[in-house]
């Protein structure tokens, strides 16, 4: 993020200062950064971009009536045309009789979450981690994936004297190994360019690669499975969208009893912006401090997700999940948390006698939100385990399972978690899991 | 309250600004340039629960630069278009392309013949951003009022979406191109609550949204209040009404099911970067290999699959893409018969054939990517009630619920929101929960029977995901009612 922080300073007083004039309350936010990326198919680099960001949204309240209007823009004509549209927008909305007033400063310290290293990564080092990628690859393989890195400033401030600003970096890398009639993946998340290693990533991708023996298909039925991160991760992600944000929950539409057993005991689940095992947010887009939130604790249902709209209709407070509504109607998690296990995720298989490891689930959907039941399709690398040991690959299978089920039937949880980024805005950090019941429907692929 | 379009425009000097940054970049060594810039302006409404849930307005302008160095390709992109950035992005962009080189795709890149064209201006009657908030406020209220009016509809949603867009394009070959695009819609979704069970109506299709190309008299034209009691009523009605039964069956679907069963199975299997292997780590490959072109049979003689950007209306039309290529109409499938692919100039000089013209970048800000733009399923020569009057059994299954491919398309799994028995040729009992899965080209080579043209309509999509970073394109099919045989259907 190369502008420094004044800028955005002095661009947030200079907005604040036009909405206050004509407004009972004001809100900005700020969001500017540089996104890079780097492609590679068939061991060959064939996307490369960068990306440069910037968006202002500001929310004006003229007695209860609201707007909220973004632009792109900053010069001092498209300023006031942001603060104007943003007037003229509000008083034509009826009021908001649920409206709860901008944030209130508080004395939260919020830290920045920046790799320098991440930042400072060009377009050089994304192709020397590709390079590294796809070096020493088994003859009749090709390698495909990706480097990001995304460095990003964050400012939230309101006519009440809320002033944030966070800097953030991500950076992911993912690589698929891809043979004649196999493949096997592999991804990570992290705030730092430096975690990733493209070499390891290449070997977790190539053990499901060299599997030995011919694909079998296997008929339909529950089978034991152990599940690895980025399958728990999915799940989780899908669970917390129907399930956690208070919204849902108030309209009767999600499965959680809070205070009722949800899942096994072993299975802790929260959202946590701060903890820097995972993409530490420390605000969200109203500029409330991120609260951490016990969803699951010991297997029992134990909190929701708020946004100060949906906290004032509950009469609590906002616990920092608010998003903008092109993300989504509900509070978010972007920061979930599965806690860790007693097994190691050798252990998981090692003591499956037969059953299928599955380490990549591919168009993932909700069938029935009720019960939190999905479908999808296994990708890259499922293989059935005999006796602890993988032993065969197998092809790829449609599955239709309740997590809220698979969950509540876990049986061991591994020690190892993985980052992984999710398919909304944020990242999952989970362990990998072994149930004893995953539902295959059909064969899938050819 | 009412405002202009006009505000999200390109002026003459932005334009100028494109041209200095394709300049530059040749200047620094590259081969080829082209750059964008993007202007949008937008207004999304959404009513939840009798309540104003959000009202999104918004704008924004940037530049995007592509360069092609030594056969490696780089893109930079800012939301800054000034002289200084044009020749800031122009250097990153021949830069990020020369840290390729060494691990290149090779690509080869043959630009359209240049055009200079003139501003193009979609089809728009009634300005969008023109017609008074409080004119669409009352109709989000009113279609929500109606959605509710049901006892068990206790959670529903309305929505209005505009979007202006001026792009002009400018290119290193001499093309200098501008186009105006102006895109209108809506949508409701009514849920049904009650003992745990839920149940969901959405009109007119996915996520309860549509738009084509056009202004408010898209919107007059969706009868947005006259479908909302409609869907509230079935919401309600699914509630109780008997599960769908399993097992194979003769099976209508409905136009927007259609829609969704062409954008997934085939129109996305059609991208022929994702064909090449581009998208082999994220979104996937496709079964419909460079081998099977000219001689492989994707459907029955009743499927005949087209690209046509051309159509004023679909929300997938505009007048050229983003490789500069003007949209022309292509076909795809003839009769069943794969004949042509999704492409672009990139992609399609790869496998020695000329661009289709579905280079399409989400903004200013993306990379273009073989993208589905107006993909059509062609409408047959019996009528909708035709169709349904041969079944003696089978069932009419209406508007997406869940789906799901494989990463090659080649297996898929759909589920509608409601279905209804057929009857000797009559519609009947409302049955929840119906799934159908099966293999791509066998199902489309069950298809018998394609409604004629007084059913085909257009479907708006307005979040068709692809690549990386992710990029959401609003694209359309035209389709009508198509009827399948010996479907495999399920119900949950």
């Amino acid at each position: 993020v190369e502008a420094p922080e004044t800028q955005l300073d002095g661009l947030a007083e200079e907005v604040l200062r036009r909405a206050s004039a004509q407004s009972d309350e004001s809100e900005l936010g700020v969001v500017r950064g540089e996104r890079a990326l780097t492609r590679f198919a068939r061991s060959t680099i064939h996307q490369n971009v960068v990306e440069q960001t910037l968006e202002l949204s500001l929310r004006v309240v003229r007695g209860a009536r609201i707007a909220t209007v973004t632009t792109s823009r900053t010069d001092g004509e498209a300023l006031d045309d942001l603060v104007e549209r943003a007037v003229r927008i509000a008083d034509a909305t009826p009021p908001a009789d649920d409206w709860p007033g901008v944030g209130e400063p508080t004395a939260d310290t919020i830290r920045d979450a920046v790799s320098e290293a991440t930042v400072a990564c060009g377009p050089a080092e994304r192709a020397r981690l590709v390079g590294i990628a796809c070096a020493d690859l088994p003859a009749e393989t090709l390698a495909f994936g990706g480097v990001m890195t995304s460095a990003s400033e964050h400012l939230v401030a309101n006519s009440r004297g809320l002033f944030r600003t966070q800097r953030r970096t991500a950076a992911e890398m993912r690589v698929t190994v891809r043979g004649r009639d196999r493949s096997g993946a592999a991804v990570r998340v992290s705030p730092d360019v430096r975690e990733l290693d493209a070499a390891e990533l290449t070997r977790e991708a190539l053990a499901a690669v060299r599997l030995p023996g011919d694909e079998v298909t296997l008929p339909p039925g529950d089978y034991p499975a152990v599940l690895s991160p980025p399958v728990v991760g999915r799940m989780l992600e899908l669970l917390s969208f129907v399930g956690f944000a208070a919204s849902r929950h108030a309209e009767g539409r999600s499965f959680v009893r809070l205070g009722e057993p949800l899942t096994a005991p072993s299975i802790s689940i929260c959202d946590d912006g701060h903890d820097p095992a995972g993409l530490p947010v420390g605000f969200d887009v109203e500029g409330t401090p991120k609260q951490r939130v016990e969803l699951v604790r010991d297997g029992v249902a134990a909190g929701l997700l708020y946004d100060r709209r949906s906290a004032r209709r509950a009469g609590v407070g906002s616990t920092g999940h608010a998003v903008p509504p092109d993300v989504g109607d509900d509070p978010h998690a972007a920061n979930l948390f599965m806690a860790a296990g007693d097994r190691s995720f050798d252990e998981l298989v090692g003591e499956l006698a037969r059953g299928i490891w599955i380490r990549h689930v591919h168009y993932v959907n909700i069938l029935d939100p009720a019960g939190a039941t999905i479908t999808g399709v296994t990708r890259d690398g499922p293989c059935l385990v005999e006796h602890g040991v993988p032993a065969t690959r197998v092809r790829e299978m449609r599955f239709r399972v309740g997590l809220v089920e698979l969950l509540r039937t876990a049986e061991a949880v591994s020690r190892e978690r993985r980052l992984l980024p999710q398919i909304r805005p944020g990242s999952v950090c989970v362990p990998g899991l072994r149930v004893p019941a995953f539902r295959f429907e059909a064969p899938a692929g050819a | 309250v009412s405002e202009s379009r006009a505000e999200a425009g390109v002026g003459d000097e932005q334009a100028e600004i494109a041209l200095r940054a394709t300049e530059g970049a040749v200047a620094g060594g590259a081969a080829y340039a082209d750059a964008r810039v993007v202007a949008r302006r937008w207004s999304v409404l959404t009513a939840r629960n009798g309540r104003l849930e959000s009202l999104q307005d918004g704008d924004d302008i940037g530049l995007g630069v592509r360069a092609l160095v030594d056969g490696a390709s780089g893109f930079a992109a800012s939301p800054a278009v000034t002289p200084g950035e044009a020749d800031r992005l122009a250097a990153v962009a021949v830069e990020v392309a020369r840290s390729s080189a060494a691990l290149a795709w090779p690509t080869r890149f043959e630009p359209p013949e240049p055009r200079e064209d003139a501003v193009r201006a979609g089809r728009c009657e009634i300005d969008p951003f023109a017609v008074p908030l409080e004119q669409k406020l009352e109709l989000l209220e009113a279609c929500d009022a109606a959605m509710r009016a049901e006892r068990d509809v206790n959670v529903s949603f309305a929505t209005l979406d505009f979007l202006s867009e001026e792009r002009v394009f400018v290119s290193s070959a001499g093309s200098r191109l501008r186009q105006v695009l102006v895109d209108s819609g809506g949508g409701l979704r009514a849920i049904a609550v009650r003992d745990g069970r839920m149940q969901q109506r959405t009109f007119p299709h996915l996520f309860g949204w549509h738009a084509n190309r056009g202004g408010w008299e898209v919107v007059e034209a969706m009868e947005l209040e006259q479908n909302a009691a409609r869907i509230g009523a079935e919401a309600a009605e699914l509630l109780t009404a008997p599960l769908c039964p399993e097992g194979p069956a003769t099976v209508v679907l409905g136009g927007s099911l259609a829609a969704m069963q062409l954008h997934e199975t085939v129109a996305h299997a059609l991208e022929l970067d994702r064909v090449l292997g581009m998208e082999a780590a994220t979104a996937g490959t496709s079964f419909l290999t460079t081998d099977k072109l000219g001689r492989y049979r994707l459907g029955s003689e009743e499927v005949t699959v087209t690209v046509d950007p051309t159509t004023p209306s679909a929300l997938g039309s505009f007048f050229f893409d983003d490789d500069g290529v003007a949209a022309r109409r292509s076909t795809l499938v003839e009769r069943g018969l794969l004949v042509d692919y999704l492409s672009s100039c990139d992609t399609a000089s790869a496998i020695g054939r000329s661009s289709t013209g579905c280079s399409r970048a989400e903004s200013w800000n993306r990379l273009p990517l073989v993208r589905i733009t107006a993909v059509d399923l062609e409408p047959g020569e019996r009528s909708f009630e035709d169709l349904l009057g041969d079944v003696d059994s089978g069932f009419l299954l209406d508007c997406t619920r869940s789906w799901s491919t494989d990463d090659r398309r080649v297996t898929f799994e759909f589920a509608a929101e409601a279905a209804w028995e057929i009857e000797s040729g009559e519609l009947r009992r409302l049955r929840r929960g119906p799934i159908y899965r099966g293999v791509t080209p066998e199902f489309w080579q069950s298809c018998d029977g394609v409604a004629d043209r007084a059913s085909w309509q257009t479907y708006g999509l307005g979040r068709c995901f692809k690549g990386q970073p992710g990029q959401l394109v609003r694209v359309s099919h035209g389709t009508a009612p198509a009827r399948f045989q010996g479907v495999e259907l399920l119900a949950g």
